[in-house]
């Protein structure tokens, strides 16, 4: 088990978001790089503008989505080179389709739909030993370890990164997808429902359970410490 | 933030640059196209084959089972493709709407005979010709209806594309079988559950076998 020195909910959501590394993670926040409703306007009337033939929108678009895509394809990958392949097509795919985007929908949970079934698919295409092997890219995780962060704090968040990483790949993957996207990725569970094709009542369900879990495995009980 | 390498942003412009993409005024040009298409080849199906039968049917009788049928396939396209989003209902409500709509519609019908129109004498009972004669014809009807939803909604599904296959089978299926109600004045229940329902249940079926292929989004 993990020394229990950091808060429970600041160790759960250690997620590869910003470089300045844990420190940056605010516990105010509902996840760390989440989504604000502004940002959210945002990023659809891009893509209204888009869909309308303003091509130059498409930056705003890319600027907006690409790096969170990004961070989920490299957990759903592990690999650079397919998070990469996989980033590319999940925009190509939106700029096909762009005609068809409906005015007033959110473009966040679609592009995380479109980008989660492609992973699958190049999962089902027998891209297995990338995805599980990695290419030894950058990691995601790597990232939770600070360059600004005290030593001690550096081994401890790479330790419980380490720690996380692995409880996370033991979940079942509805609950693992379901805690990415709501704890990691920032999406609303609302989002999260719409991108897994299910009710918002089975999501915090799923993000729950493997809340939990992961809760249990980090070694955060009631009696043992944390703010559980 | 994890930033994507900055390669890729310039070999993605490049590439949506060598394959232009509808904008959403010349997809719905298209969509105008495509569903005047599908709606004159089934009415013009339908005209073809002589248009509105009443038979022994009672105006009420004939425009209650149409109108609620109609009414009943409005409804469940405004609830699988009305609402403001990319993605759509959850699975469960497009499976179920799949699931519900044959047994919905085969229910109005029994409901309408019921209030309206007690039978008061056995119908003559038909060959199983008839029956298939129906159904085939239903199909027909479905066919500009599943082709239209087939061009437009292609690779479009990233979620639930068997349960979005489903559920248009049966709505191209529901709208076959509104007409055909129009068109057949046969008012026997075992043929309406064979000739104008199961085609209902075949397309949702069909819609389900074929929808990944059809609707989802591949790489």
């Amino acid at each position: 088990m993990l020394a229990q020195t950091l808060p429970e909910n600041e160790a759960l959501r250690m997620a590869p978001y910003g470089r300045s590394g844990v420190v940056t993670v605010d516990p105010r926040n509902r996840s760390a790089g989440a989504l604000g409703d502004a940002e959210r306007a945002r990023l659809s009337a891009a893509m209204e503008r888009y869909s309308a033939g303003d091509d130059r929108a498409f930056g705003e678009l890319y600027e907006g989505l690409a790096p969170r895509l990004y961070g989920f394809l490299l957990r759903q990958t592990r690999s650079a080179a397919r998070a990469d392949d996989v980033l590319q097509q999940t925009f190509l795919k939106m700029h096909a389709a762009r005609g068809r985007f409906v005015p007033g929908a959110d473009v966040v949970p679609w592009a995380f739909a479109i980008a989660r079934r492609l992973v699958i698919d190049a999962s089902r295409r027998g891209r297995r030993e990338v995805l599980e092997g990695g290419d030894g890219g950058p990691s995601p995780w790597d990232e939770v370890a600070s360059v600004d962060a005290a030593a001690d704090d550096l081994v401890q968040a790479q330790s419980v990164a380490d720690a996380l990483r692995r409880e996370l790949a033991t979940l079942p993957e509805a609950q693992r997808v379901a805690f990415e996207l709501v704890k990691q990725e920032g999406l609303s569970v609302a989002e999260a429902a719409e991108v897994l094709g299910t009710t918002v009542a089975a999501v915090k369900l799923r993000a729950h359970r493997a809340y939990v879990t992961l809760r249990h495995a980090l070694g955060y009980t009631k009696r043992e410490g944390g703010d559980a | 933030m994890n930033q994507p390498p900055d390669e890729l942003r310039a070999r993605l412009e490049a590439a949506i640059a060598k394959r232009p993409s509808a904008t959403r005024a010349s997809y719905a040009k298209r969509r105008a196209l495509v569903v005047l298409a599908a709606a004159a080849l089934a009415l013009g199906l339908v005209a073809l084959t002589g248009g509105v039968h009443h038979g022994g049917r009672t105006p009420l009788l004939l425009w209650g089972v149409v109108g609620g049928w109609a009414l009943v396939v409005a409804g469940a396209a405004s609830v699988a493709l009305g609402r403001r989003s990319m993605i759509g209902p959850p699975t469960a409500v497009l499976a179920g709407l799949a699931a519900g709509l044959a047994p919905v519609l085969l229910g109005w019908f029994v409901l309408v005979h019921e209030v309206i129109a007690p039978p008061a004498l056995p119908e003559p009972s038909l060959s199983l010709a008839a029956h298939v004669g129906c159904l085939v014809m239903t199909v027909a009807l479905s066919f500009g209806p599943v082709v239209a939803f087939a061009i437009l909604r292609r690779g479009s599904d990233a979620t639930h594309p068997r349960a979005t296959g489903a559920v248009l089978g049966g709505l191209a299926g529901g709208i076959g079988s509104v007409l055909i109600d129009v068109h057949c004045p046969v008012g026997e229940l075992g043929h309406v559950a064979l000739g104008h329902v199961v085609p209902v249940a075949l397309l949702v079926a069909v819609g389900a076998l074929f929808g990944r292929r059809l609707f989802g989004v591949r790489g």
